[in-house]
């Protein structure tokens, strides 16, 4: 019993002393990764909070066209033009399919937005020091998973009651911009700064905690323990996948974090992290399901694993194969 | 519309002005480059204006509260501890100084400590470019600005450099597989933050080398040789002279 206590007296300290000699290093780690995905943080969250208050989704709704797939890769480009982040288009989504925009192409607008965009190309390049080539693979690699999802998902769920969730819970997020003719200009400028301070807010928290647990990792996880796991092309992938969920970083910056585990971990894996990051995580599941029914759910989560998860893996085996990029 | 104070909106006025003083006084005091690749700091001064401008909307929502907005700061659940780690990154910010990553962080072999004597990950290819003059040079001094550009080209082509003269400084790093007769000179290479600051440098080999500790500063001189490292072919220093550096550069890094 005596033993047993100072054993773990000593490795409490131990754990202690070692954060604490390290303390110096997690800083400069952490607030570098922060400080360096402030900028598209803030530029994620005016934009937002600028389409939140000046587009309609009469006017997105307009813009697609109605044949289905052909609606579906259109949604798919609609970041192109408006770069929204994968928190502000969960309650977008919910509005337009119930002002009648097939549950499918709305799936393709809420998978595909969040990283295909500009903000999210940009902040991509820029964390791969300049690299378009893995801006251009993510972006490319998210718009074939997108499009399989939304058909597949069509195929499975054709009533759009089935998709949706059966209670009217969508109507208290459609509740904010009830009568839009009737607001100012001005009182939509300052409902944007509004909304822009409340996301940022709500961003950050998961952004500073996304770096606090990388950093952690990156730290003080010995290298030797977790690069077994990092250069094996499967496990690799399955262990990204599921920091991808766990960490809910925008899909503005989370390249800039994938970026720091590029050396560790396979490129696949590296890949899967940032085209399943932005479609499913953490937070966005808790705002599904105040859409979308608990069956869609269990559905989109299976297709985006499998898909990203077998993206991942083949990527992996391909530049084994001796393939270079 | 009742007037009262908005404590929600006061902690985060409170967290806003933080992050927009530490990052100004980074910059004014020429530190930020210590955390961030400078190409990032035009980006850097633009947030600093929107956090400003965050600022400004949150202080005046401190007193007067616009009870018809739902997203309202008051209006619905902001937890005390959504804040935690805003303010865990402030506490971080101001009560500790501005240091280089240091050997700490290679004894406790993190993630982060990954040597690299040829290449550095995802290094553009326009940075491996215009270094043409550089190879007709039979003396070459590796300083902040040449340092990732001249160990670059001398990878890429090892047998143009074999013979010639380099002075190099940087500190001791050494891994388990060198000889005690071997050691790395090393910078802390930064491609974007520092969080993917990897060790970066040259191989140099002499029968004193073992004296010298991990994390030491040396200048070292000596004639470019090609040997074989972890079964690849990589320059090596043959070294000549060494000296120690008292006083290391406040900024330790080198950038691609």
């Amino acid at each position: 019993m005596n033993d047993y206590q100072s054993l773990a007296t000593v490795s409490f300290y131990d754990l202690f002393s070692i954060f604490f000699s390290n303390i110096e290093n997690f800083r400069m780690i952490f607030l570098g990764i922060v400080i360096e995905a402030l900028p598209f943080i803030l530029i994620g969250v005016f934009v937002s909070a600028v389409i939140n208050n000046f587009v309609s989704e009469d006017f997105i709704r307009r813009l697609l066209p109605k044949n289905k797939l052909a609606g579906i890769i259109a949604a798919c480009f609609v970041g192109v033009f408006f770069p929204i982040c994968e928190c502000g288009i969960v309650p977008i989504t919910g509005r337009l399919i119930k002002k009648g925009l097939p549950v499918p192409t709305a799936i393709a607008l809420m998978l595909a937005a969040p990283v295909i965009n500009p903000v999210v190309a940009f902040s991509t390049a820029s964390a791969f020091n300049g690299s378009w080539i893995i801006a251009g693979m993510r972006l490319s690699l998210a718009f074939v998973i997108t499009i399989l999802i939304s058909l597949v998902i069509g195929r499975l769920f054709s009533n759009k009651h089935i998709a949706m969730t059966k209670q009217s819970d969508t109507a208290d997020l459609i509740a904010e911009t009830d009568n839009e003719e009737d607001i100012t200009i001005a009182r939509k400028l300052s409902n944007t700064l509004v909304d822009s301070c409340n996301e940022f807010f709500d961003m950050g928290k998961y952004l500073l905690t996304g770096a606090l647990l990388s950093t952690f990792v990156q730290t003080f996880v010995p290298y030797n323990s977790i690069s077994s796991i990092g250069q094996d092309p499967l496990s690799s992938v399955i262990a990204m996948m599921a920091f991808a969920f766990g960490l809910s970083v925008c899909s503005t910056s989370d390249a800039f974090i994938a970026s720091s585990f590029a050396s560790t971990f396979t490129f696949g894996s590296i890949l899967s992290f940032m085209v399943l990051g932005p479609m499913l995580d953490m937070k966005n599941m808790i705002m599904f399901f105040k859409v979308f029914s608990p069956r869609l759910i269990v559905t989109l989560v299976v297709l985006a694993v499998f898909f990203c998860g077998v993206t991942g893996i083949v990527m992996n085996y391909l530049l084994l194969g001796g393939m270079v990029l | 519309m009742k007037i009262h104070f908005n404590k929600d909106a006061f902690t985060r006025s409170f967290i806003l002005a933080g992050f927009v003083y530490f990052i100004y006084t980074m910059m004014e005091s020429h530190q930020l480059a210590m955390y961030v690749h400078p190409r990032f700091f035009p980006l850097i001064q633009a947030s600093i204006v929107l956090l400003c401008i965050l600022l400004v909307v949150q202080f005046l929502q401190i007193f007067s509260c616009h009870t018809h907005h739902a997203a309202c700061g008051c209006s619905h659940h902001n937890h005390t501890w959504m804040f935690v780690p805003f303010l865990i990154a402030l506490f971080l910010a101001f009560a500790f100084s501005t240091t280089s990553l240091d050997a700490k962080i290679v004894d406790n072999k993190g993630l982060n400590t990954r040597l690299n004597l040829n290449n550095i990950p995802m290094l553009s290819p326009q940075s491996k470019q215009d270094g043409s003059s550089i190879d007709s040079l039979n003396y070459i001094e590796l300083n902040e600005t040449n340092f990732i550009n001249v160990i670059t080209r001398m990878n890429n082509k090892r047998e143009d450099y074999i013979g010639k003269q380099v002075k190099i400084t940087g500190f001791v790093y050494r891994e388990p597989t060198m000889k005690p007769s071997q050691l790395a000179i090393v910078r802390y290479a930064l491609v974007c933050c520092s969080a993917d600051a990897a060790p970066f440098g040259l191989l140099s080999e002499n029968i004193d080398l073992y004296k010298f500790k991990a994390n030491t500063w040396l200048t070292i001189t000596g004639t470019i040789a090609a040997e074989k490292y972890k079964g690849t072919e990589i320059p090596v220093i043959k070294v000549t002279s060494v000296e120690t550096v008292d006083t290391p550069p406040q900024n330790q890094y080198v950038y691609p």
